[in-house]
């Protein structure tokens, strides 16, 4: 009979043996600290070791602490996280998980629309450049998130009326395409903005009253270029929806996010519009600067129109 | 007045970032042989809204599992589209990048949660220096924000032959002129090897 008791030491002695013996195996490798030599900084960033490069081109201009963008990324995480959730308690038949989840999806759509692709930089240089009301900031910070929500929802119906399950990569296709043409509009956009300020300078210059104000006309082509690319993260949700079977509830969390996005967008407008009256209104109460506020009028014009120009082309080098 | 209202726009635009539209919680690993660093194997499993969209599209045939022709299209739209930007791992030994070779090895899977899991080794083939240690620095981050990667560099696990000295640490990217494009909040994995002696 085989004693366990009795060949206990033996099997100690054989763990230990077997614990060293697999350690070793690794010895090659060891966490240990080793002072890592900091060369010269490089001359460019983008360097390869062969044909191929690297791109390492980044989008991130953050102002704030590395732990407020932690929590602006992480939390757009957390509240997918709860809307797949509740989207499967919803497929359960749980119709309590609804106001919770449109509620999740329009403070997702509020941080989201904070990234950049939502409009916000051409609304911002749009106000900067033209006097608008607030009626027209409301209009153009919501037309954007419609347009951008819209095109995203009916494009992937219309994708998975045509190939059902199989719709999201060629959706990514379409959409790197239609986001591709659409930056090409804003730096259109810019140069026609610039050209106006030109032309504005040289009519000053003529003695002729200046306007600068925003005009609803404007307001539409800016609303309908800048959201036309559909929005990947509104398309995925939806899609989400629609693979489980809930198209309605796929509608009615759209319709949340972009309630979310058009106040976000909507609130750089207002900002942008209430900055372009202080500086009117600064302009004015210094009496030296009075005489000077059609060139600075439009010196700003010309500067805005040159930024949404410069950013359009920042944006269509760095599409993926 | 103004003044103020400047300062108020200027930290909105400042805020202007955070566009990830799909989430990664990324495991990385070192390989190397006796002569070189082979690669980083890595293990990414993304979010449940992406992963489903992606496995409606590949499972063609729905029976939760991946045969060779469906793996294709995560080798095409997921690990070959990032080849550009390095297959999200960034190597660096301070002044220049390393561009990635092929992809090996390819795996997906499902989780139990229903999250779409793809393991790969990303190849790189740099060999060791042979007077001296040969350095370099695996960062994990797609530059461009579209991605969000997530990866506790802690847990990373570094498969080296006895015949291969290999060192390694977790730290801050801080003072790596090499790493400036990327967020404070990314980790480097320092290495260094050489043959061992």
């Amino acid at each position: 009979m085989f004693d366990i008791k009795k060949h206990s030491n033996f099997f100690c002695i054989f763990l230990i043996c077997l614990l060293l013996g697999s350690s070793l195996s690794f010895a090659g490798a060891s966490n240990k600290r080793f002072d890592f030599k900091k060369p010269e900084p490089a001359k460019t960033a983008v360097v390869a070791d062969s044909s191929s490069e690297v791109k390492t081109t980044s989008s991130y201009f953050f102002i704030g602490s590395d732990a407020m963008w932690e929590w602006l990324v992480s939390s757009q995480k957390n509240l997918r996280e709860k809307i797949s959730l509740h989207v499967t308690n919803l497929k359960k038949g749980d119709l309590g998980s609804l106001g919770i989840f449109l509620f999740i999806c329009l403070i997702y759509g509020l941080i989201h629309a904070l990234g950049p692709g939502h409009g916000k930089t051409i609304v911002v240089s749009y106000f900067i450049a033209r006097r608008g009301k607030i009626l027209q900031g409301v209009g153009l910070g919501t037309a954007i998130t419609t347009i951008h929500t819209l095109s995203a929802v009916a494009l992937l119906f219309a994708l998975y009326g045509a190939t059902k399950a199989a719709l999201f990569p060629i959706f990514e296709a379409s959409r790197i395409n239609i986001e591709k043409a659409s930056f090409a509009l804003i730096i259109l956009t810019g140069l026609i903005l610039t050209v106006i300020a030109i032309r504005e300078t040289i009519h000053s210059h003529q003695n002729e009253t200046v306007q600068a104000n925003a005009s609803w006309k404007e307001l539409l082509w800016l609303a309908f270029i800048t959201g036309i690319v559909p929005c990947p993260a509104v398309a995925l949700i939806v899609f989400f929806c629609l693979l489980n079977d809930l198209p309605g509830i796929a509608l009615l969390g759209a319709a949340a996010i972009c309630v979310g996005m058009s106040i976000t967008n909507t609130g750089f407008g207002i900002g942008a519009i209430l900055a372009r009256r202080g500086i009117d209104k600064g302009i004015h109460h210094m009496s030296k600067l009075d005489k000077y506020a059609g060139t600075i009028n439009t010196l700003i014009s010309l500067l805005c129109g040159t930024g949404i120009t410069v950013l359009g082309i920042f944006l269509f080098l760095n599409a993926r | 007045m103004f003044k103020s209202l400047f300062c108020i726009l200027f930290v909105f635009v400042g805020i202007a970032v955070s566009h990830p539209h799909v989430f990664i919680h990324a495991k990385v690993d070192l390989v190397f042989d006796e002569n070189e660093f082979i690669g980083v194997q890595n293990r990414w499993e993304f979010d449940l809204i992406y992963s489903q969209a992606m496995i409606a599209a590949a499972d063609a045939n729905g029976n939760g599992t991946f045969e060779s022709n469906e793996l294709s299209l995560y080798k095409d739209q997921i690990v070959d589209a990032a080849v550009e930007y390095s297959r999200f791992n960034y190597i660096g030994d301070g002044t220049r990048f390393y561009s990635p070779k092929e992809s090996k090895n390819l795996k997906a899977s499902v989780s139990k949660e229903g999250k779409l899991v793809v393991e790969f080794l990303n190849t790189f083939h740099i060999p060791s220096n042979p007077n001296d240690y040969t350095m370099l620095v695996l960062a994990v981050t797609d530059p461009t924000n579209y991605i969000l990667i997530t990866v506790d560099m802690e847990q990373s696990e570094v498969s080296a032959p006895d015949a291969m000295d290999v060192e390694y640490f977790v730290d801050a990217l801080d003072g790596l002129t090499q790493f400036k494009n990327f967020s404070g909040t990314v980790k480097g994995l320092y290495v260094r090897y050489q043959k061992a002696q």
